[in-house]
């Protein structure tokens, strides 16, 4: 419609112009088109006519958009050559369409430039808003529209206010889609309607028109809460004074709209939904009710006059409400400590407000006493604490909670005491973390029947303050609960889970929990502890539980030499070592200990350690073996000489009597039957006895016989082992007498054997040697010589063995009778004695 | 037989007072529109009376011409008949000799007076628009008050012709001028507050009548 008027209208512009300038000038060539502004893509026709009179040549008309030709129609005319092109759609936004006459080269005769674009949009989302600050000014803004028109779109803004029965209009900048209008042309109580106007070439459009009155599109500033403070008689119940801000104080006249929020002082959160007041004055103070007693409440106000944005909220004022007696019960949870036997149980007992309990007051104390009524006698603790703990009072099986404040006391709560039972009902108990502030605790438990309920009791592991334990009682056929409180990140904390019976309390289990963890703080040192062989073994010290940030997952070694590839080894979190085998000896080795825990490691410093060959334990074991092959031999070796003893003793170093420097003396029986029985101890089964034998008889028995004492020893030398003899027997007269006399006895059998029908061999001796003075130490009382099968000829002294003596006594006087000189030492012995 | 006799007697007095009551009721109050226009001009009132030292430091910087009247030193009584400024209307405590009728009637003139006066002035000196569109709002709300109690537009005080224009002659006149103005303006807005005041309690007895 709009493009057809347009056209209508170009063609009439044309037409006039035309006729004017048929007096002056008399134009060759005529362009009309259907408009030369017109909607993009739309169609438009135009019209070329070249008068007769006009020697433009006789090429056909043809037209050009831009530089492309485009097809036409020649028209017959009466006034001259005619042509008309129809574009069907116009798809550029500005073009020259020129009419062309065909000649070498075209020649061009005419041409108008045709525009397209859009019709404006209406412009969206209008609003104002009101600046009460010096000068106060109204502020509108719009969206323009998404679409692009291609066109220059003037804007325009439009106010109405009726009271003053003005308009006022505004021309806007291009592309400036706001406006501020002076304090002058708005009244600030009074509504007015503002709209705003886009007009182009294509048509115009209005925004919706809004009414308002400047002040309700004021944003206040933030009021400023004066006075928080308890009504009078009224529990519950907060008086606000308050008042705009001192620019705006001006309007305290105004009913405004109020909104207030508050929490109380333990809160971190405003109460979700403010409390709106409807039509108050600054001048009239606020009532707040409904709130708890005794309590501290935060306050904030936020203000608007009708529709207008609210302000900022205020800063915080608080007040108290009226205080009142604590109501409701406690929740309570009671831990027995100490040696139970003995009966000095110390009672730990924890609570904790109910969902009922109310404080009613900022200062509340809490009362435990053994008797129900209020009063001094039976009091066991009284504490602002959450906690108490007191000795087991005798006799009593509850105790009497209450809590107290300076206008009352609650009504008590029974609180039973749990008799500790040795009976474990729960196991498997895990503590995952789900959130920093929260701690999923679950639990089994092997029969809920006997069970009254449960009860999850957790504390921070570093801190000993009792204050900070907490509890919850949990229903016997729950097994998990989701605990969640301000919990430190790292830092151990200590969950118990109890079982409870109608007749007591049973063992807990517990864990350790982390809210989050990362890595620990630090690494033990390692330690080598002792290096063997190929082996060392490495250990280090716990890490501080404030230091670990999280359950320790793993303890890795990583140890390398000069040329080896990294080894890793893993160890026991408790045992807290590690062996590190298979290691080459005299290569230097480096090792470093990774902590580990679910948040993370961390690496210690490297330590360089070194393989000695020898060690102390293979020197010990090479020691140990040498000795025992030693001694293996030694023995074999002492075996081997003792069983030939006669043998070697014979080859090595044979027996040679001194008959010359020998004498015979006769022994005591009793000294012989002393040295026997010694010997018989040792040697249970003497087979032969034999002594002194002298194979060789000396030459010159005459000069040994002057000068043996005076003569050294080797003289002697040719005596031969002389071997039984001690100056202890009794009846050796000593030995500084200048001759010794010696017998030799020979026997033509063993000792044991019976006695022989054929008379013994006696041979006469004597000797100046000291013969067994210088030995006594070494010298057995007796001698005995074992005889082997490999000696034919045993000998037997004749003194020492029950066995000789006894074959001695046979025949005595035989013996006798045949050696006087032995005779006269036995009559001289005798006498002697 | 008593009974109905005393439940009737009942019945007669309740309605008397119902009868006697109902008219007094809505007639004695104002309109709400009234209500309203008195209180935003009364807001308003307080917006020019709160702005006036602001506008005042900044447009009169003469020593000596200060709002504060106790540091006024200056008699500028001849200086106020030499300007022609003239006196404002007085307001006075509404009466039956000085209806609520007069009373909006002059703060109308004393309001056009005083927007009259600070035009003249504002095209000499500049901070002085803001000042005058407030007033000008606090017409259209007299104005309102004046449509809402069906006030006569016929007021001794109109059109009082100004010439101070043409007294203007330098720019001490100019500052003179501006301080009296404002300083008379203040005070005109306190009697203002105080009528606004007296209107919203005001219950008159030929309020029925009217």
């Amino acid at each position: 419609m709009i493009s057809t008027w347009v056209s209508v209208i170009v063609m009439l512009v044309a037409s006039v112009n035309g006729a004017r300038n048929e007096d002056v000038i008399q134009p060759c060539v005529t362009i009309q088109t259907s408009g030369s502004v017109v909607p993009l893509g739309s169609r438009v026709t135009a019209t070329c006519v070249i008068r007769d009179d006009c020697l433009l040549g006789t090429g056909h008309i043809e037209w050009r958009l831009g530089d492309r030709f485009i097809p036409s129609s020649p028209v017959s005319s009466e006034s001259g050559r005619v042509s008309e092109v129809v574009i069907p759609s116009f798809n550029h936004t500005r073009e020259f369409l020129t009419c062309c006459l065909q000649a070498s080269p075209i020649q061009v005769v005419g041409g108008v430039e045709i525009r397209a674009g859009y019709p404006p949009e209406p412009p969206q989302n209008l609003s104002c808003q009101t600046n009460l600050t010096t000068p106060n000014t109204l502020t509108c803004c719009w969206d323009p529209g998404q679409q692009e028109t291609h066109l220059l779109t003037q804007y325009t803004l439009h106010t109405e206010i009726w009271d003053m029965n003005k308009n006022y209009t505004y021309k806007l900048q291009t592309g400036v889609p706001h406006y501020t209008v002076p304090r002058s042309d708005f009244v600030l109580f009074s509504e007015m309607k503002i709209y705003v106007k886009a007009v182009n070439e294509l048509g115009e459009a209005s925004s919706v028109p809004i009414v308002l009155e400047p002040v309700s599109a004021a944003k206040f500033d933030p009021p400023k809460i004066l006075e928080v403070e308890a009504v009078p008689k009224k529990y519950g119940c907060l008086k606000l004074r308050w008042s705009l801000s001192q620019h705006q104080a001006w309007m305290s006249n105004l009913f405004l709209n109020l909104e207030v929020r508050l929490k109380t002082a333990d809160s971190n959160q405003w109460s979700e939904q403010p409390i709106l007041v409807s039509r108050v004055k600054p001048t009239r103070s606020v009532d707040q009710c409904r709130l708890l007693h005794g309590t501290r409440y935060f306050s904030q106000i936020r203000v608007r006059y009708k529709q207008s944005p609210w302000s900022e909220w205020s800063s915080s004022q608080s007040g108290v409400t009226l205080e009142s007696a604590p109501t409701g019960h406690l929740d309570s949870w009671m831990r027995l400590s100490g040696d139970h036997t003995h009966k000095q149980l110390n009672v730990h007992l924890f609570w904790k407000p109910s969902k009922q309990f109310r404080a009613n007051s900022q200062n509340v104390s809490y009362i435990v006493s053994v008797q129900k009524l209020p009063g001094e006698k039976g009091k066991l603790c009284s504490t602002m604490g959450n906690y108490c703990t007191f000795q087991f009072p005798r006799k009593a099986k509850k105790v009497y909670l209450s809590a107290v404040n300076a206008v009352g006391k609650s009504s008590p709560t029974e609180v039973r005491i749990y008799q500790p039972k040795a009976r474990v009902m729960i196991s498997d108990i895990t503590a995952v973390p789900r959130d920093d502030q929260t701690l999923l605790v679950q639990w089994k438990n092997v029969d809920t029947s006997s069970l009254t309920d449960h009860v999850v009791e957790w504390r921070p592991l570093l801190k000993t303050d009792l204050s900070l334990t907490q509890f919850e009682i949990i229903d016997r056929n729950q097994f998990s609960l989701l605990i969640t409180g301000s919990f430190e990140p790292y830092k151990p904390y200590r969950i118990s889970v109890y079982p409870r019976f109608k007749d007591g309390i049973g063992l807990p289990q517990t864990v350790n929990a982390y809210s989050r963890q990362k890595a620990p703080s630090m690494v033990p040192k390692i330690r080598i502890k002792k290096t063997w062989q190929s082996h060392i073994e490495l250990t280090w010290d716990e890490i501080p539980l404030d230091q670990r940030n999280g359950v320790i997952q793993s303890y890795k070694v990583f140890y390398w030499d000069e040329k080896g590839p990294i080894n890793v080894v893993n160890a026991d979190t408790e045992e807290r070592r590690v062996v590190l085998k298979n290691l080459n000896a005299l290569s230097l080795y480096e090792a470093f200990l990774m902590v580990s825990t679910f948040g993370g490691s961390l690496n210690g410093s490297t330590i360089h350690f070194e393989i000695e060959p020898f060690d102390a334990v293979t020197v010990v074991m090479i020691l140990t073996a040498s000795g025992v092959g030693l001694s293996l031999m030694i023995i074999f070796i002492v075996l081997t000489c003792f069983s030939n003893h006669k043998r070697l003793k014979g080859r090595f170093w044979p027996v040679v009597p001194d008959p010359a420097n020998s004498s015979i003396k006769r022994w005591t029986s009793e000294s012989s039957q002393e040295t026997h029985l010694a010997w018989d101890r040792d040697e249970p089964n003497p087979i032969y006895l034999s002594h002194l034998s002298f194979l060789d008889l000396p030459m010159k028995l005459s000069k040994q016989e002057d000068d043996l004492w005076l003569n050294s020893a080797e003289d002697t030398s040719d005596l031969g082992e002389s071997i039984c003899g001690s100056p202890f027997i009794p009846g050796y007269s000593g030995s500084n007498s200048d001759s010794v006399p010696y017998a030799t006895v020979i026997f033509s059998g063993p000792c044991s054997s019976p006695p022989p029908k054929e008379p013994h061999v006696y041979l006469r001796s004597e000797s100046t040697q000291p013969l067994l003075e210088t030995e006594e130490s070494f010298s057995p009382k007796c001698y005995q010589n074992m005889a082997t099968d490999g000696m034919p000829r045993e000998q037997c002294f004749f003194g020492p063995s029950h066995d000789c003596v006894a074959e001695e006594g046979a025949d005595p006087a035989i013996l006798w009778d045949d050696f006087p000189f032995l005779r006269a030492l036995a009559m001289n012995d005798t006498q002697n004695d | 037989m008593n009974t109905l006799t005393a439940v009737a007697l009942l019945h007669c007095f309740l309605f008397a007072v119902l009868v006697r009551s109902a008219p007094v009721g809505p007639a004695s109050e104002p309109p709400a529109a009234f209500r309203e226009a008195a209180e935003r001009a009364k807001t308003l009132v307080e917006k020019i009376l709160r702005d006036l030292p602001a506008v005042h430091a900044a447009t009169v910087t003469t020593e000596g011409l200060t709002l504060d009247p106790s540091t006024e030193t200056t008699n500028l009584q001849l200086m106020v008949t030499s300007l022609g400024i003239p006196a404002a209307p007085v307001l006075k405590p509404l009466s039956e000799r000085f209806t609520l009728d007069m009373c909006v009637s002059r703060m109308m003139a004393g309001g056009q007076l005083y927007q009259g006066l600070l035009g003249v002035l504002s095209e000499r000196l500049s901070g002085l628009k803001d000042l005058r569109a407030d007033l000008r709002d606090l017409l259209t709300h007299i104005n309102k008050m004046k449509v809402a109690a069906q006030v006569s537009s016929d007021s001794p005080d109109q059109n009082q012709r100004l010439d101070l224009a043409s007294r203007l002659h330098g720019n001490y006149e100019v500052q003179v001028g501006v301080h009296l103005t404002l300083t008379q303006l203040r005070s005109f807005c306190h009697d203002l507050i105080r009528s606004l005041r007296a209107i919203a309690t005001y219950r008159p007895r030929s309020a029925g009548t009217r």
